[in-house]
């Protein structure tokens, strides 16, 4: 079925999908012209496009075209309670993408947007407007890529950047950048900075394919070392922890790799780590469930106040086995559990 | 199946000799062809005709997540980067009545031409005031009267991905009265071949979304409603047990072999609901070890 699907559908980004308005916008022509040979389609609105009832996200992950786009009305939101917040009281995040070039079964994403196409917010003064704002009333923690890869197409836009450089304007301004690419480019291209949070989602091999086109866990280590030695603030993210078959010893083999990659040292200079099982909310994993059979959606989760998850004891015995896996390279005060939070 | 819908005849005639067709009973005025796996329908010229072909076609054979809608015929080219007797694939339907814009989804590559098609109610001479706005896009414009209406139609049923609107230019609009029905059925003739491949990629792409769907497993409902009956479950107990199967079949699990242990071990048939539930939950615990 790959090879029928492969010769079939269009290749990704083959259709670029503009909003009317952003046609002559200086940063919408820079776009276009790194895909000379996209085929180039006016829309009124991306939600013309993102919005058709009936389409099929599942192939349109594997052909995904791009849509570029104005996002209006509130652009920066506070987290939900799901959220890891990391004891940061004014925690944010904002969504510069909907949807990803990445394609994780369990993804969340999968159930919540009718497309499965990328749409891309080409106005980013408007972000950094909102945000400005916010800034004046208290500081702000801001992810701003939790519910998508911007490091993946940090080339093609460059928000990375330009988030990080609001932080050196705006001393109450930290950001946390998520990430499983192995994005050594990008680390290099930046300083430091102890308010620019590389979070990276780490998972045993077992895990990673139902990651489909991520890095392996080696590349990922690659740049996490790459990241530390540059002196860039990195956290390491077990989450969302999935229950494989054999995953205490699929962890554990993952625990080993990761010391034998970065080596103790480094470890202590990572800036934290955080666990957390898989949970969702009730209504994306119908949706998720109907898009598709793959086992780690199909698991018979609990319903807990609206958010499915493991059993309590199932979702207990796999962080504390995480958080003892770290606490030889880790003090108990750098590891954060989403489930202690709420 | 692909359901094809034309215009005219004199369009569908040279399909309707090169693939196997056979007549079915018209309905209404539509008259019908069908092969194993493509049912053409004429649906006359005009919105009202092509919206209530589709909706016809629609409503007697209940399309699936595998069937195709293909709206195939000539039309008019508005401008000269259109070339005349090309076949082309639309990208955007524009209803010129409404303005509303339907875009199908591209993801299944047809190695055509693209073009955006503007869909009237009158002739285009008539139009062309309206439509010549458009001068001077990066893109061949085509004209026609049906396609905006089949589409929304089709779109009840249709998820945008199977839908394709495939169009031929046969003239400019001021020239139309010179176009015979000779003409066109030769115009069709000679693209038999690009649509020879374009059916054949049709024919792939819905065999792909039949594979896809039956990605969502369904198990035996008698099984399943013996095994329900046996553990005496109540409806909240049934989806319980219903979607440990499923995540059983999904993670490749033999669960039949668990349930006919507990069978052999005098443990199922459960004597109460209580039991029931204790062993619905020793089943879950085999299942997520
Ligand atoms: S990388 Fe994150 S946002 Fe992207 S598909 Fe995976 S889980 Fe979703």
């Amino acid at each position: 079925m790959l090879s029928l699907k492969k010769n079939l559908l269009a290749e990704p980004f083959s259709h670029i999908y503009v909003e009317r308005e952003l046609v002559g916008d200086r940063r919408t022509q820079e776009i276009l012209h790194r895909f000379a040979h996209a085929r180039v389609i006016e829309i009124g609105h991306y939600k013309d496009v993102f919005c058709r009832p009936r389409q099929h996200t599942a192939l349109q992950h594997a052909s995904q075209a791009l849509i570029l786009a104005r996002k209006t009305g509130s652009l920066i939101y506070p987290g939900s309670p799901v959220c890891q917040n990391f004891g940061n009281h004014h925690f944010y995040y904002t969504s510069l993408c909907m949807n990803c070039v990445f394609d994780c079964q369990y993804c969340y994403l999968r159930g919540m947007y009718p497309s499965g196409h990328l749409v891309l917010f080409m106005n980013l003064e408007d972000y950094i407007a909102e945000l400005e704002t916010l800034l004046l009333e208290h500081p702000v923690y801001l992810c701003i890529s939790y519910d998508t890869e911007l490091c993946a197409l940090e080339n093609l836009h460059g928000y990375v950047h330009a988030f990080a450089r609001e932080t050196e304007r705006h001393e109450n301004l930290t950001i946390e950048v998520r990430t499983k690419t192995s994005c050594t480019q990008l680390l290099r291209s930046l300083p430091g900075s102890s308010r620019v949070i590389f979070a990276f989602t780490l998972s045993p091999e077992e895990v990673i394919r139902y990651e489909k086109k991520t890095p392996s866990l080696q590349a990922r280590l690659e740049a996490v070392r790459e990241g530390l030695d540059l002196g860039h603030t990195i956290r390491l993210c077990f989450d969302p922890m999935i229950h494989v078959p054999e995953w205490r010893k699929a962890y554990s083999r993952m625990m080993e790799t990761i010391v034998k990659e970065l080596g103790e040292e480094r470890l202590r200079h990572v800036f934290d780590f955080s666990i957390g099982s898989f949970r969702i909310s009730q209504d994306y994993l119908r949706a998720l469930r109907k898009s598709t059979d793959s086992a780690v959606v199909q698991y018979p989760f609990v319903n807990v106040d609206g958010f499915y998850q493991y059993p309590p004891e199932t979702a207990e015995e796999m962080e504390n086995t995480m958080t003892g896996l770290l606490l030889p390279y880790a003090g108990r005060d750098r590891i954060f559990r989403w489930r202690e939070q709420i | 199946m692909i359901f094809l819908q034309m215009a005219l005849y004199c369009e569908a005639r040279p399909i309707l000799q090169h693939e196997a067709f056979h007549a079915m009973p018209p309905v209404g005025r539509f008259q019908r062809w069908q092969t194993e796996d493509m049912m053409l329908t004429l649906s006359g010229t005009g919105q009202a005709e092509a919206a209530t072909c589709a909706a016809v076609t629609c409503a007697m054979h209940h399309p699936t997540a595998s069937d195709l809608f293909v709206v195939l015929g000539t039309c008019a080219a508005l401008e000269g980067k259109a070339e005349k007797g090309r076949l082309y694939r639309a990208r955007s339907i524009e209803d010129l009545g409404s303005g509303r814009v339907f875009y199908p989804d591209l993801v299944l590559d047809l190695g055509l031409p693209e073009a955006g098609l503007l869909s009237g109610y009158q002739e285009l001479k008539s139009q062309k005031e309206r439509v010549w706005y458009r001068d001077g896009r990066d893109l061949p414009a085509l004209y026609d009267m049906e396609s905006a209406a089949a589409c929304a139609a089709a779109g009840h049923f249709f998820g945008p991905h199977q839908i394709v609107v495939l169009r031929i230019p046969s003239d400019s609009g001021d020239d139309a009265g010179l176009v015979t029905p000779e003409r066109i059925s030769d115009m069709i003739g000679q693209q038999m071949d690009t649509l020879d491949s374009v059916f054949q990629r049709l024919k792939a792409f819905s065999e792909l979304l039949g594979q896809e769907s039956a990605q969502v497993m369904e198990e035996d409902p008698a099984f399943l409603e013996q095994t329900e009956a046996a553990l005496r479950c109540s409806a909240s107990m049934s989806l319980r047990f219903r979607q440990l199967v499923r995540y059983a079949c999904s993670a490749g699990i033999a669960y039949r072999e668990i349930l006919e242990r507990y069978v052999q071990e005098g443990l199922l048939p459960v004597t109460g609901r209580k039991e029931g539930k204790d062993l619905l939950a020793q089943f879950e615990k085999e299942l997520t070890r």
